[in-house]
C-alpha cells in the first residue's frame, strides 16, 4: 500500500513510469482522507459522547463543541494543510522537466 | 412585501445582464472549440469561481431550504448530519481533483462523461451512465424548482405556477446563452447574495428570539427532543456516520462535482478553492441549521420544516434584509440546477450525440447544446408542476443513486491502472441495483439503521475491482495517457 502511493506499486505496463503529478494526486488523495476521516471523528464521536450540560450561549455541549467550534477549526486546520502541503505543479500537457522533477 | 419583491426582481435582472454577456462570450469561441468554452470555458477559472461553482453547486436547496427546515424538525440533530458537508470541496477536488485536472488536459476531455469515454473507451458505459445520469438529475432539478416555487410563493404571495417561472426561467436563459460560463458568473452574484442572506438570517432570528440562551430554554420546555443528538432516538449514530459518507466521501460519485476539477486554471486555484469553500459552506450550514432550530423556539407552529426560512425572511428581519434573503436562498437552488444542467446537457449533447452520430459538426454540436439544454430544464419544470411532499428524500434518494453508479468507475479509473470498461460497466450497474434493493425492497435504514449508500458503493467498488481483474487489462495507450509521465517541454521542442 505505501508503495501504492509512492507510485512505486504501479501495476501493469511497469515499463510506463508514472506521471509525477499522478504520484503526487495519490498522495494529496491520502492526505485528504485522513483528514476528512479526523473530522469526522471530531464531529460525529463527541455528539454522542458529550452531554447536555450548558456550554457556549447556553447551548447543550455536544452541540457548541463538536458542532460549532470544531468545524471552524478544522477550516483553519484546512488552509494550513493545503497552503504549506500541497505543492504546486503544472496543468501543461508539456510541463518543464524541472517542475516534474520537484514533484518526484 | 413589494420591497421583498423587488429587491427579487433586481437580482433577477442582473442575472439577465451576465446571461448576456457571457452568450457573447461563448458565441465569439470558433465552433469547434464550443464543446470546451460551452461545458468548461476554456480551462480559465479561478478559484473562488471554482469554490462557488462546486460548493454552490452541491449545497442545493436540501441546505437552503431543507436544511433549516429539518433543523425546525428535528433540531440540532441534523446539524450534526449536515456538518458532514462541510468539507464537500475537499471530498471533490482534494480527493480527486489533481487527477482529474491533468487527465482532463491531456486527453481533451471537456465534459465529465469525456473523461469516461477517454479513459474506459466504452460507447456502453458512457450511455448507460448518461442514462443513469437524466434519471437521477432531472428529477433533483424538479425538486429545486418546487423549493424555489414554494419559497416565492410564500414569500410574495405569488401563484406556485408564477414563482415556478419566476425561478426556473432566468435559469434557462443563462445556461441556454452562456453554458458553464453563465453558470459560473451567475455564481458570483448568487454566492454573495446567499452569504450575506445566511448571515442576516441569523443574527434577525437570534434578535427575534431574544438571545441563543433563552432560545435554548425555551426549546427545553418545548421540546427536548430538539436539543438532542439522536432526535430523542429516532436518528442514531449509524445514520449519522452514513451521512458523513453519503454527503462527505462519497460525495466525488456527484457528477456536479466534477466540473471544478474540469474547469480550474491552475493549481493556485484548485488550492485556494479547497479552503474557501470549506469556509463559505461551513458559514451557509452552520448559520442556516441554527436558524432552523431557533425558529422552532420562536414559532413552533409552522405546517412544515420547509416553511422555516420563508417564514424567517418574512417574519424577523426588515422587507429589504427578506429581499436580499430570498435572492440568496434562490441564488442556492439556480446554482445547483445550473451544475446538474451542465452536467446532463454534456451527457446528452455532446456525448450520446457522439456515440450515435461520430462525425457531427461542431455547428451542429452547439445547436443541439443549445437545444438539449432547453429541453433537460424544461422537463423539470413540466414536473415541478406536480411537486413532490417531502424534497429532501428525494435529493437524498438521487444523491445516493448516482454515487452508487459512478463512485467506483470514477475514483478507481484514475487511481488504478488495471481498471477497464467491463469492471466499470459492471460496477455501476449492479452497484445501482443494489443501492434500489436497499432502498425500495430491503430498507437499509430500517434493517441496519444507515442509509443504502454505504452498501452500494461498498458493492460498485468491490464489482469493479473483481470483474477487471476477471477480464482483460486496458489498452497500453490509454495507460499512457492517463497514467505515463509526460514528455518534458524540452524534449518536445527538440
Amino acid at each position: 500500500m505505501i508503495k501504492y502511493f509512492r507510485g512505486d506499486n504501479i501495476g501493469i505496463y511497469e515499463d510506463i513510469e508514472e506521471d509525477p503529478r499522478l504520484k503526487l494526486a495519490k498522495r494529496v488523495f491520502l492526505g485528504f482522507v485522513i483528514f476528512y476521516g479526523l473530522y469526522t471523528l471530531a464531529v460525529w464521536g463527541p455528539s454522542y459522547i458529550l452531554g447536555m450540560e450548558k456550554s457556549l450561549f447556553g447551548l447543550p455541549q455536544w452541540v457548541a463543541i463538536p458542532n460549532v467550534i470544531v468545524p471552524w477549526i478544522f477550516v483553519g486546520a484546512l488552509i494550513v494543510v493545503v497552503e504549506l502541503f500541497v505543492p504546486d505543479f503544472s496543468l501543461e500537457e508539456h510541463p518543464e522537466e524541472e517542475t516534474l522533477e520537484e514533484l518526484d | 412585501m413589494d420591497a421583498i419583491l423587488a429587491i427579487f426582481i433586481l437580482y433577477t435582472v442582473i442575472l439577465l445582464v451576465i446571461s448576456v454577456y457571457s452568450y457573447r462570450v461563448t458565441e465569439k469561441a470558433p465552433a469547434e472549440e464550443f464543446a470546451e468554452e460551452f461545458y468548461a470555458a476554456g480551462r480559465g477559472f479561478g478559484a473562488i469561481i471554482v469554490a462557488l461553482l462546486i460548493g454552490a453547486s452541491l449545497a442545493s436547496s436540501g441546505t437552503f431550504i431543507a436544511g433549516p427546515g429539518m433543523t425546525y424538525t428535528h433540531g440540532f440533530s441534523w446539524l450534526m448530519m449536515n456538518n458532514a458537508q462541510n468539507f464537500m470541496l475537499l471530498t471533490t477536488l482534494g480527493f480527486a481533483g489533481i487527477a482529474i485536472g491533468v487527465a482532463a488536459r491531456s486527453t481533451g476531455s471537456s465534459t465529465y462523461l469525456d473523461l469516461f469515454m477517454n479513459r474506459y473507451e466504452s460507447k456502453w458505459l458512457v450511455g448507460i451512465l448518461a442514462v443513469l445520469i437524466t434519471v437521477f438529475l432531472v428529477p433533483y432539478i424538479s425538486t429545486q424548482f418546487v423549493g424555489a416555487a414554494r419559497v416565492l410563493n410564500q414569500m410574495t404571495g405569488v401563484g406556485y405556477e408564477v414563482g415556478l417561472a419566476l425561478g426556473a426561467l432566468i435559469v434557462l436563459v443563462y445556461m441556454a446563452a452562456g453554458g458553464i460560463r453563465g453558470a459560473a458568473l451567475t455564481n458570483l452574484v448568487q454566492g454573495a447574495a446567499m452569504t450575506v442572506g445566511v448571515v442576516i438570517m441569523l443574527i434577525g432570528t437570534i434578535r427575534y428570539a431574544g438571545g441563543v440562551e433563552t432560545a435554548v430554554n425555551e426549546l427545553s420546555q418545548i421540546s427536548p427532543a430538539h436539543l438532542s443528538p439522536t432526535r430523542g432516538g429516532v436518528f442514531g449514530p449509524e445514520f449519522g456516520l452514513s451521512v458523513f459518507f453519503l454527503v462527505g466521501f462519497f460525495t466525488i460519485g456527484m457528477p456536479h462535482s466534477v466540473l471544478g476539477g474540469l474547469t480550474y486554471k491552475s493549481s493556485k486555484s484548485l488550492k485556494r478553492a479547497i479552503w474557501i469553500g470549506g469556509i463559505l459552506v461551513t458559514l451557509w450550514t452552520i448559520f442556516l441549521c441554527f436558524s432552523g432550530v431557533l425558529t422552532y423556539a420562536i414559532n413552533p407552529e409552522l405546517v412544515s420544516g420547509d416553511s422555516a426560512a420563508p417564514w424567517l425572511a418574512t417574519n424577523v428581519v426588515p422587507d429589504w434584509a427578506g429581499g436580499i434573503m430570498l435572492a440568496g436562498l434562490i441564488g442556492g437552488i439556480q446554482t445547483t440546477v445550473g451544475g446538474m444542467s451542465v452536467i446532463i446537457t454534456s451527457s446528452i449533447a455532446k456525448n450520446l450525440a457522439e456515440i450515435v452520430k461520430p462525425d457531427i459538426q461542431p455547428s451542429t454540436s452547439k445547436k443541439i447544446s443549445r437545444i438539449t439544454m432547453i429541453i433537460v430544464i424544461g422537463a423539470a419544470i413540466l414536473i415541478a408542476l406536480n411537486p413532490p411532499e417531502l424534497i429532501q428524500w428525494v435529493i437524498l434518494f438521487s444523491i445516493g443513486g448516482l454515487q452508487s453508479a459512478t463512485f467506483g468507475p470514477l475514483m478507481l479509473g484514475l487511481f488504478w491502472r488495471r481498471t477497464n470498461k467491463y469492471g466499470a460497466i459492471a460496477g455501476a450497474i449492479i452497484g445501482t441495483i443494489t443501492y434500489g434493493l436497499f432502498s425500495e425492497v430491503w430498507p437499509a435504514t430500517e434493517i441496519f439503521g444507515f442509509h443504502q449508500v454505504m452498501i452500494g458503493v461498498p458493492v460498485s467498488v468491490a464489482v469493479t475491482i473483481i470483474i477487471s481483474l476477471a477480464t482483460e487489462k486496458p489498452s497500453r495507450s490509454v495507460i499512457e495517457q492517463f497514467f505515463g509521465k509526460p514528455k518534458p517541454k524540452e524534449k518536445v521542442s527538440e
